[in-house]
Formats: structure tokens, sequence, C-alpha cells
């Protein structure tokens, strides 16, 4: 290189990219090194806001309460329910009350295993259901 | 022998080094528009199964263990300090999802707890599910 700048002294106009290039391949193994691609899958779930009037007794629309109770058991309309089996007796419930509104309440105590469990039965069915969290105590 | 024609050679013809570059830079632009310096929750969960799962592509994870606590940047909160935390993260990144990573053991109340606070501070959230 210096060698040919020394002969040809016009001939200069030549950058000379190598410290560049250093910086570029650092950058560049740095960013490959440090991007996480995370692949999540996630369920959306909406509580409804809490209500500042009581319930209404005079609600038209049939409704079909499932409880999760503090330690983890299932009950459908008051009727304890293996949790497994909860999507089934609301389906056959639903047969008895066409167009009733599901309600889930989840005790603040269950597990959230078991509540992911119920409201994905009930999506993978595709019903409507409102989801409302109690506390215990 | 070998080795002198080499440099002979190397010193006659020049190796032209644009194209190099031109994929060098293609690729370092991509990674850097691509990398979100995510924070990870830094806790182990048994995330609970869901059939209806969906893809996310969060920014902000906050962990809930099956103890209860809530992990956000590998430090565990309890649930009444992790609003002004979420709210920082909010703002260094206003467009980013949310996903709380609950393990199955967890309380519901935690969980939603924090799902209530995200969903307060305006951040789309999932719950992590497989």
């Amino acid at each position: 290189m210096s060698r040919r700048r020394g002969r040809k002294p016009d001939d200069s106009a030549e950058v000379d990219m190598t410290p560049m290039l250093d910086i570029v391949f650092i950058m560049l193994i740095f960013f490959i090194v440090t991007a996480t691609f995370l692949n999540e899958t996630g369920l959306k779930v909406d509580q409804p806001p809490p209500n500042p009037d009581p319930p209404e007794n005079t609600d038209p629309t049939p409704v079909i309460t499932v409880i999760l109770d503090s330690s983890d058991q299932c009950s459908v309309d008051g009727q304890p329910t293996e949790c497994t089996r909860v999507a089934l007796q609301v389906e056959s419930l639903t047969a008895d009350k066409p167009g009733a509104s599901i309600i889930l309440r989840v005790s603040a105590k269950a597990s959230h295993g078991n509540m992911v469990f119920l409201k994905d039965g009930f999506d993978h069915k595709k019903k409507q259901m409102r989801l409302e969290i109690y506390p215990e105590g | 022998m070998a080795r002198r024609t080499r440099i002979e050679i190397g010193e006659d013809t020049e190796l032209d080094m644009t194209p190099m570059l031109d994929v060098v830079f293609i690729l370092l632009i991509f990674f850097i528009v691509t990398s979100v310096f995510v924070k990870m929750p830094g806790v182990e969960v048994d995330k609970p199964l869901a059939l209806t799962a969906a893809e996310a592509t969060p920014g902000i994870l906050v962990g809930v263990d099956s103890k209860s606590k809530v992990w956000i940047d590998k430090n565990p909160y309890e649930l009444n300090e992790i609003r002004p935390i979420l709210l920082g993260l909010r703002d260094e990144n206003p467009k980013a999802e949310g996903i709380i990573i609950g393990d199955a053991g967890a309380e519901v109340g935690i969980v939603m707890g924090v799902q209530e606070i995200m969903t307060e501070l305006k951040i789309d959230n999932v719950i992590a599910a497989e």
C-alpha cells in the first residue's frame, strides 16, 4: 500500500476502511449475541371494571355461575363439579338455559393454573364469559 | 515457494470488499432494528397449559412464582411495589406489550392484580400459557 502510494502520490484518494470494518464487526457480533428472539404464547384476559352498583336481581338473561374457590374446587350453579368436567356441565346447562351468560367467579386464593384451565376451556368452545375475582375473607 | 507466490498475488490484486461490507451493514442494521432489550423476569415457572394460546411479542415481562412473588428484571417484589416499576418500563417503551408469566400454582389474586395494574397503566397484556 504505502509502497504504491509512494510511487504515485496523486493516487492517494483511497480510504483505509480497516478500523471502521473492525468496529462494524464488533457491533454486529454484539447485536447478534444480545438478540433474544422471544416466542411467548399467551391468553388475553379481560376483567370487567368493578361494578359500583350492586348487580340487579331483575336481570332478564339467565346466568350460569362457575365458581373456583380458594381450595381449587369447582362448582357450577352451586353444584360441586370436577374442574375437568366444568365445560361439559356448562354445555348441558346451556341446553336448559338458552342464551345464558357465563360468569366465572374465581377466588383470589385459587391457583392460577386452574383459572387458566377453565378460561381456556370456555375460549376453546367459543363461549363468552365474564371473569370476576373475589377477594378471600 | 508457495508462500512467496501468494504474497505476490496478494499485492497485485486488491480484494474488493464492497459486497461483503454491504452484507455486513445490512446484517448490522437488521440486528439493531430488531433488538429490543428485553428484561427477563429471571424466574423459572411452570406455565399453565392452554389450547387457545396465541403468539405474543412482549416487551415487558413480569413473572409470578408459586410463592406469589412478582419478578421483574431478576428482582422479586411484592404486588404493591410494582406499579412505579411498570410505569417506568412503560415510559421507556410505550408501545411494548406486557406478558404475565404466572406459575400454575401462583395465586389468582396476585396474577390478576398484576394484570389490573397493567391495564390501568394502558399496557396491553396477555397471560402466558403454553
